[in-house]
């Protein structure tokens, strides 16, 4: 019995002290505006980092993997950019009306653990499960590859909101907007619809928290879990800009990996009433 | 609503009316903290500060911390700004690694930092909790260390149920 525990930890400890970029510190992007009023060339500077906290910065990211697109769905170059020692910033210019979707989707990983010898050691290769095959020892036993991927995302609209950069592609982890992500307001029901390579992610739970943890004592934090058809209602009570986390946990494909994992953050401003 | 229960019980038992605080100069005042347990992809062990403040809400003592990386201490917010960030090295003695879910029990012997005896009377004990991608909870109790009394602290976000019981031997 207090092996099992020993274990069952020893492999949480292990898979979280692994999957730093995957679920250690949870990776976002906050924007300086979500709604612009401006109807020439208008700059948006972009924070992101990866903390626990919404939103204080922690760990510089990455930016080089971000992608912007323009609102008829065209990919457009970021300007200038910066990695701190706490966060990265990077900024864009908004040209046209319409609505932006700026996504750092960071490339997939695949992690192989299985255990080995009389006392269950576990070890780990980085690889999916055809590069790794030759790696692993005969006698190894519960072998498992996991996908992993971290998506942070945000919208940000100029003028009146356009729905081509929501469209669905059916492909990877994708946020389906029946709500805008510009049109949520306090007090008024949102729903969000959550899909998998094109099929609705059921049971998923989903942390819907607002922005400025740091400076008060309750997160503040609402659970929600998806429906049948992989969808979250909620009525937003503060306005400001939120954190929307997700961590799916899915069966993989079978050929690559046996389990797929993705962590995506959607940040999104909710508008006063 | 417990704690008023024994209270009462108290207040009708002589031997609890008689009871002076000359008997317990020795008393101990015992602290049974509760740590829930969470579930969800991202739950970290809390950091818990358990202290003692006098009725001038001057710190009499800090009994227990249970933390890890110096970083997150702060987030203690009421024990940092009060205690923790005076610190000259005196508190690595009280000082213990962070728990896992669970009923801890520990004592007070009615001393403050230095080790000396402080005057019986009333003192408010503190507990505060702060999580990583969780919340920050801080509940107290004011209580007697003259008398023989059972005082309950309703759960919070981070801390489940704490019972205080005042005048042990």
């Amino acid at each position: 019995m207090k092996k099992i525990k020993m274990l069952a930890l020893a492999s949480g400890l292990s898979l979280s002290l692994l999957g730093v970029q995957v679920s250690a510190h949870p990776m976002w992007m906050l924007p300086s505006e979500f709604n612009v009023s401006t109807e020439e060339g208008h700059w948006v500077t972009v924070d992101a980092t990866a903390s626990h906290g919404v939103f204080g910065f922690d760990k510089a990211i990455p930016v080089d993997q971000v992608a912007i697109f323009r609102p008829g769905g065209e990919r457009q170059r970021m300007g200038s950019y910066f990695k701190g020692q706490r966060r990265s910033v990077f900024d864009f210019e908004l040209t046209e009306q319409g609505t932006y979707k700026v996504e750092l989707a960071m490339s997939p990983r695949y992690m192989t653990s299985y255990n080995i010898g009389g006392r269950d050691t576990q070890r780990r290769v980085m690889g999916n499960k055809v590069e790794v095959a030759s790696q692993i020892p005969k006698e190894a036993r519960e072998i498992q590859t996991t996908m992993m991927q971290n998506i942070a995302a945000f919208y940000v609209t100029q003028k009146a909101p356009t729905r081509e950069v929501l469209e669905l592609k059916g492909q990877g982890f994708e946020l389906d907007a029946i709500t805008h992500p510009s049109d949520l307001v306090v007090g008024e029901e949102a729903e969000l619809r959550f899909l998998f390579n094109g099929a609705p992610v059921v049971g998923l739970h989903a942390e819907w928290v607002p922005g400025g943890t740091a400076f008060r004592s309750s997160r503040l934090q609402q659970d929600l879990t998806t429906d049948k058809d992989g969808r979250i209602r909620f009525t937003p009570e503060h306005s400001g800009p939120h954190l929307l986390s997700i961590n799916m946990r899915q069966e993989g494909d079978g050929v690559l990996a046996d389990q797929v994992a993705v962590n995506y953050l959607l940040s999104v401003e909710v508008a006063p009433q | 609503m417990k704690a008023n229960y024994f209270k009462a019980l108290c207040a009708l038992s002589l031997a609890c009316m008689f009871h002076t605080p000359v008997l317990h100069a020795q008393s101990k005042t015992e602290i049974e903290v509760t740590l829930p347990s969470f579930t969800g992809p991202m739950v970290y062990r809390p950091y818990v500060a358990i202290w003692i403040e006098n009725e001038q809400e001057e710190v009499v003592k800090t009994l227990e911390v249970w933390r890890k990386e110096p970083d997150w201490l702060k987030d203690m917010r009421r024990w940092w700004r009060k205690a923790g960030r005076y610190d000259q090295g005196e508190l690595d003695a009280v000082t213990g690694a962070t728990k896992r879910p669970g009923q801890y029990r520990l004592t007070w012997d009615g001393t403050d930092q230095k080790g000396l005896k402080v005057a019986p009377g009333y003192y408010w004990v503190n507990v505060e909790a702060a999580r990583e991608h969780g919340n920050r909870s801080w509940v107290r109790e004011r209580v007697d260390t003259t008398s023989a009394q059972r005082y309950l602290i309703k759960p919070t976000e981070e801390l489940g149920e704490i019972l205080i019981k005042t005048g042990g031997k």
